[in-house]
């Protein structure tokens, strides 16, 4: 069966080759302004200083990471053998997804916060084409490090600048470009325009004519940061509770355990909307609200595996032998609630991605610098009726992430414990 | 068996339902306003936010009424309450006629004592109304509570007179605000009238009475047949629905389920134009955006309360370059589709009378912005792009309260143009509620806002140097040549002198730009045209509405 | 057997004392912990209550008077006085005694929770009971997967899809609101169905999470105890399959199921929150949040403290059924 044939090195071969196509431009103006930037360091660094600012910084990182995962299947054996899996729905999913988090800026294809020409470019399907019009910087020459700041923000918005027009109907002829905008015809003679590109916006744009496919790239990113960043919060304080409460027991365990119950049972949103409400909303202060609501199930889990191993004939027995406690603790536990553990992180990963995306679509996640798909979900709400997409895009690319995540855990329970599965 | 029972019935159940959406349209008459968030109270001593003071006025009426002079730019008084006022002599003392057989809509009848009382009550340190403390000219106690032997003089039933303080220089705006029922708060604790069960059992001499409200749901109001402004003709039925979301209002008035919407985004025009039988009126309006740049080194302020020139913003050749190099046309063109006006001083155009047509804004003038900038001192010397002055370099945080769209895109657009001045912009949005805190305990060197100027026009809480009784001046600007302008329009009364010092403090404001007046932003008001005989105006649409007509 | 049962009895009133105290307890953390909270945080809450016209004298007594300015234990000690004599405060929003305004919107919440909540497991229990007689066959591998499905759906994103298919797409309910405008003037047949058709969405956005989550609770339980040794040896020994599934399969899945629905009785309301959000339904859930957002102190407090005692009772009369049902469970509390 050709199903079972296909491999996920099928799905990277396409992916990749989908990107340097449709984004060589991009990728070889962002070479160049690397290299630029590169030699600006080498010669005056507080000018290199000021150019660089987080926005910069991300195209950057992104090229490296794709310069990475070029070069990476050749070099590493381990990639190699990832890509030799089957291709299921999950690790397309999974793959796709982990593709548009690392490499955000150069996946993407608009700046997401940018709004430029609203009156055009508001509430537009999916699919629409667009020109782009750019006109001639009229300010004339300018010194090195101006060039290349203008380089990083032609970068940054994607070719879109200051001086570009977008419009969706053009005319040439001989010597005039004819823009037909809404509010009426304006014409250029060609010598005034530098370029005219065409511009594509997948997924249509919003109420402020910003292009969604980007914000939802974007979107994951931030989704896939607050969702691991909390999960490594939970870990710590889960894990590290856990483990003290499984080897200390008596008062200090009672009272964790008891802490652990009461959170439990607390209707947890409430007070992650207080804090957050109160204490701002930075992606910082959302991973460690949404890291500290989660540790109690990995909490509960390591403690009591804890405690029914230490009870079980091998460890007493090594006990016995004189073997220190940490020694008992990595050579002869680690091994056994590691499984659980991970199966749990999977889980939880889905669970903080769904809060963050409920926090945001209650107007009080990440701050409105970062797009966030419970925002877009609820920006689309109100637009249900014209303007459906708005919504829908955003609430697949949640679906997927929240289904990967629950698909994975249930087949990791499947892998690590077939007695409780069917 | 069952099961089909119950399937049956569930399907009739379904189809019933359906059935029951197509009812018939609603030809009652009646219209609908659309409000964004549920009211706290109608009593007018809290009515703190502004649709609460317009719905309150329905129910509320005041010694003296006002409409909006269109002509002039203006207010003009006319008596409501009140059949006539008279200004003594040396305009200290004014005497006041009711208006005979005014009754309350519990059909008390209204009395003198009842306007002594209102006075007592607006100014009393314990019930905390929204006007205490802005007693200025009357004759008041320590605590600002007004003194109501030395103020009012009762010579009948029907008149009295209020004495105001020596040096004063009262206004009929002085003795405008609404008159409340003595009968009704009497035996309840001052210190309880906030939460008394009063604010949702009206008693009023208005042409409206609230008839019913659903917390977060609706606000009906009723005619009030005690009332003088009675008419049978009156729209008999005003219900004001709380939509918190600006789209569906937006949709609800497409469908005909609510009557009047104001503030219509101006991206949204063209779209409610279209549709059927509403009209639409666009508005100059006095609220502005601007750009506020501390004129002052706050930390010499809040240490010494000294005002020393800020380190950036201090120079008003910068603050004019900046305003240069800040192209506030496009924010208009892109953002609001051009449904605002370049400002250039704090007077709203809407005040006729008062604009200084000679006034004109800066133009957006990159060159002749960093020509200012080099006087000022701001050079890039040591060629990292960036402008710099005794080594500082120029750069700073922007701060913008989050949740607002417009100053998202203003923020962005001021980022990149000062960058091509070479100027380092930080942009940074706080909470709504934190960022107003900090901004009047000015705790910020530059940030993007708005302010509503008041009718009548009044500058000097905002332009006076006198920060400690003027926190709305922010920036902490201060020009004496302004300060003694501001102190005598308080004192004068001949109206070609207050038009003149006005003109002056343009001029003046003008030259040393202590904010970037951005924009003054059309108020867009939206209305079902069965509506007839309705003035939108600045003092808000629903202002009058006892006078509107249903046409069939 | 009449001295096992005194013995439980007094079990059962021990655990009930040792219930009670500890709830009180954790309510008291609780809400000492927002107090706490609500004085670290950034932003002054009366600052829209002082007109930007009054002098900074002036201003600062009607700060004063919120008594926000007192040292914060003093504050402290005034609020658990309050608490005692069950004084929440006034709302600073609405001018009304903070249990008067929750006692206009806890009855919509509680009401609308509780028929979520019976809908929720007469509905998980119809499908896992119909998948578990079906085991094996396609519609119970179709169940299986459209939970896994259904289970990765927020609910947000749920009651935007049925808003869009059952009120955008094709007009068949009102997307918002708990009453139309003309609701007095209707009859009062016409009342109930005006609220029945403005609840149905929100009923189904707020169940269908829930009903997943028993569906695959009991579906795995189902399985479980039918694996079990006891219930072979009944088979063995030729009791028919109907009186095996009623008698012994079922009353034993329903003990842990009683567990489970007081925790998620818990999870309900923060459903609730988010269901009253999307439809704008005036319940606790909206309430709180608009609290929250307006610096509402005294309101917010006695929010969580209505949200807390909430959780607490439902757990522990999921517990004393339980108990009820299965007293070997005692021991495990």
């Amino acid at each position: 069966m050709l199903k079972n044939k296909i491999k996920i090195l099928h799905l990277y071969y396409l992916l990749i080759g989908i990107i340097l196509i449709t984004k060589y431009e991009f990728i070889l103006d962002s070479l160049k302004f690397g290299m630029d930037m590169l030699k600006l360091l080498s010669r005056n660094f507080t000018a290199f200083k000021a150019l660089l600012n987080f926005s910069v910084l991300e195209i950057l990182i992104s090229l490296f990471f794709l310069l990475l995962i070029i070069v990476s299947p050749p070099l590493s054996k381990k990639f190699r053998k990832i890509l030799n899996l089957k291709l299921t729905l999950v690790s397309f999913l999974l793959s796709v997804l982990l593709l548009f988090a690392l490499l955000t800026p150069v996946t993407a294809t608009f700046n997401p916060n940018q709004i430029r020409n609203i009156g055009e470019t508001k509430l537009l399907p999916p699919l629409s084409m667009f020109y782009a019009v750019k006109l001639k910087d009229k300010s004339g020459s300018f010194d090195e490090i101006t060039g290349i700041r203008k380089e990083g923000e032609n970068l940054i918005n994607h070719g879109i600048t200051n001086s570009t027009i977008l419009v969706k109907n053009i005319q040439i002829d001989n010597n005039n470009i004819k823009l037909n905008t809404k509010s009426g015809t304006k014409i250029y003679r060609k010598d005034e325009v530098e370029s005219v590109n065409t511009k594509l916006f997948l997924f249509g744009t919003d109420e402020y004519g910003r292009d969604i496919f980007s914000r939802i790239i974007y979107g994951t990113r931030l989704a896939f940061v607050i969702g691991l960043g909390s999960v490594f919060v939970s870990v710590l304080v889960g894990i590290s509770l856990g483990i003290f409460a499984g080897f200390v027991k008596g008062f200090f365990d009672s009272v964790s355990n008891r802490i652990a119950e009461m959170f439990l049972a607390f209707p947890f949103l409430f007070l992650i909307i207080l804090i957050i409400a109160l204490f701002g909303n930075s992606v910082f202060v959302i991973i460690l609200v949404l890291g500290i609501s989660g540790w109690m199930s990995l909490f509960k889990i390591i403690r009591n595996e804890i405690i029914n191993l230490s009870e079980r004939d091998f460890i007493i027995t090594s006990k016995n032998l004189g073997i220190s406690k940490t020694k008992i603790f990595f050579k002869e536990m680690f091994p056994v609630i590691i499984s659980p553990i991970i199966v749990n992180l999977v889980l939880q990963f889905g669970n903080v991605i769904m809060a963050e995306s409920a926090l945001s679509y209650l107007g009080l996640g990440v701050s409105e610098d970062y797009s966030s798909w419970g925002s877009m979900i609820n920006a689309g709400q109100y637009y249900l009726t014209n303007a459906w997409w708005m919504s829908l895009f955003p609430s697949l690319f949640l679906f997927f992430v929240l289904y990967s995540a629950n698909k994975l855990g249930h087949n990791l329970e499947k892998i690590f414990n077939p007695l409780t599965s069917k | 068996m069952k099961k089909k029972i119950i399937l049956l019935f569930i399907i009739s159940l379904f189809l019933f339902l359906f059935s029951s959406c197509q009812s018939k349209k609603n030809v009652k008459k009646r219209v609908i306003f659309s409000i964004s968030s549920d009211l706290s109270t109608l009593n007018p001593l809290y009515t703190f936010n502004l649709n609460e003071g317009r719905i309150s006025e329905l129910i509320y009426l005041g010694l003296v009424g006002h409409r909006w002079d269109e002509s002039k730019g203006d207010l003009k008084s006319y008596p409501l309450l009140a059949k006539y006022w008279s200004w003594s002599k040396d305009h200290k003392s004014i005497g006041i006629k009711l208006r005979p057989d005014l009754l309350w809509s519990d059909s008390t009848k209204f009395r003198v004592d009842d306007i002594v009382f209102s006075f007592d009550a607006y100014s009393d340190p314990q019930v905390k109304s929204r006007f205490y403390g802005t007693f200025d000219n009357f004759i008041t106690d320590k605590d600002a509570h007004i003194n109501l032997k030395k103020t009012f003089d009762i010579i009948s039933d029907d008149s009295l007179v209020i004495h105001f303080k020596k040096n004063s220089h009262p206004k009929l705006v002085d003795i405008d605000m609404p008159i409340l029922p003595k009968h009704v708060f009497k035996g309840i604790k001052r210190t309880n009238y906030s939460t008394s069960k009063i604010n949702f059992n009206t008693v009023g001499t208005g042409p409206y009475l609230l008839k019913n409200w659903l917390k977060n749901e609706k606000i009906v109001l009723a005619p009030n047949k005690n009332s003088f402004l009675y008419n049978s003709a009156m729209i008999p039925e005003l219900i004001f629905k709380i939509i918190p979301d600006y789209n569906s209002r937006i949709i609800q008035l497409q469908k005909g389920e609510i009557d009047f919407l104001d503030e219509v985004r101006a991206d949204d025009i063209n779209k409610v134009k279209s549709f059927k039988n509403i009209k639409v009126v666009l508005q100059k309006s006095r609220t502005y955006d601007y750009v506020g740049w501390s004129n002052i080194d706050r930390e010499k302020y809040r240490k010494s309360k000294v005002l020393k020139p800020n380190k950036f913003f201090g120079d008003p050749q910068v603050r004019r370059a900046l305003t240069m190099g800040i192209d506030r046309k496009i924010i208009i063109d892109e953002f609001l589709q051009g449904a605002a006006e370049l400002a250039c001083s704090p007077v709203s155009p809407i005040f006729k009378y008062a604009v200084n047509k000679n006034v004109k804004p800066y133009k957006y003038d990159k060159t002749e912005a960093l020509k200012l900038l080099h006087k000022a001192g701001w050079k890039d010397s040591d060629e990292d792009g960036i402008l710099d002055k005794q080594g500082k370099p120029f750069s700073f945080t922007l701060y913008i309260p989050a949740g607002n769209p417009r100053r998202k895109f203003t923020s962005n657009i001021i980022k990149s143009n000062l960058k091509e001045l070479g100027i380092d912009v930080n942009v940074q949005s706080v909470e709504p509620s934190v960022f107003f805190d900090n901004m009047f305990q000015k705790k910020y060197d530059a940030w993007v806002a708005g302010w509503t100027v008041p009718i009548p026009l009044e500058l000097k809480p905002f332009w006076h140097s006198d920060l400690e009784k003027n926190i709305a001046n922010c920036v902490g600007y201060k020009n004496s040549k302004v300060d003694s302008l501001l102190d005598a329009i308080e004192k004068l009364s001949g109206e070609k002198e207050i038009v003149n010092d006005y003109y002056k403090i343009q001029e003046q404001i003008h030259k040393d730009e202590p904010v970037t007046f951005l924009f003054w932003i059309d108020n867009i008001t939206a209305f079902n045209s069965k509506i007839k005989n309705i003035h939108v105006n600045p003092l808000g649409g629903i202002q009058h509405c006892w006078e509107w007509r249903l046409s069939d | 057997m009449e001295i096992i049962g005194l013995k439980g009895k007094n079990l059962l009133n021990n655990l009930i004392i040792k219930r009670i105290l500890s709830s009180v307890l954790i309510l008291i953390l609780l809400i000492s912990l927002i107090f706490f909270l609500l004085r670290l945080a950034p932003g002054n809450p009366v600052q829209k209550f002082v007109s930007p016209a009054l002098s900074p004298k002036l201003a600062e007594k009607v700060r004063t008077s919120f008594s926000l300015n007192k040292p914060v234990t003093r504050q402290y000690i005034d609020f658990v006085k309050n608490i005692v004599t069950g004084n929440f405060g006034i709302s600073y929003q609405q001018h009304k005694p903070v249990v008067d305004v929750i006692k206009e919107y806890l009855p919509f919440t509680v009401i609308f929770s509780f028929i979520s909540f019976l809908i929720q497991i007469g509905f998980g229990f119809l499908f896992a009971f119909y998948a578990f007689k079906n085991k094996g066959k396609f519609s119970d591998e179709l169940l299986s997967k459209l939970s896994l499905i259904l289970y990765s759906i927020p609910a947000f994103v749920l009651g935007i899809l049925l808003i869009y298919l059952f009120s955008v797409t094709i007009p068949l309910f009102p997307s918002a609101d708990l009453r139309s405008v003309d609701f007095d003037d209707l009859t009062l047949i016409g009342k109930i169905f005006d609220y029945v058709k403005h609840l149905i969405l929100p009923l189904a956005t707020l169940s269908i999470p829930g009903i997943v989550i028993y569906y695959k609770y009991l579906r795995e339980n189902l399985d479980s105890v039918n694996n079990k040794t006891f219930i072979n040896h009944l088979r063995i020994n030729g009791f028919d399959e109907k009186t095996i599934l009623k008698k012994h399969i079922i009353p034993n899945t329903i003990g842990p199921l009683i567990s489970v629905a007081g925790i998620e009785l818990g999870l309900l309301l923060s459903g609730a929150l988010i269901t009253e959000v999307i439809f704008s339904l005036p319940g606790m859930g909206r309430l709180t949040v608009g609290a929250i957002l307006n610096r509402d102190y005294p309101l917010i407090i006695g929010c969580t403290f209505i949200a807390g005692l909430l959780v607490i009772i439902t757990n522990f009369l999921a517990d004393i059924i339980r108990y009820k049902l299965d007293k070997r469970m005692l021991k495990g509390i």
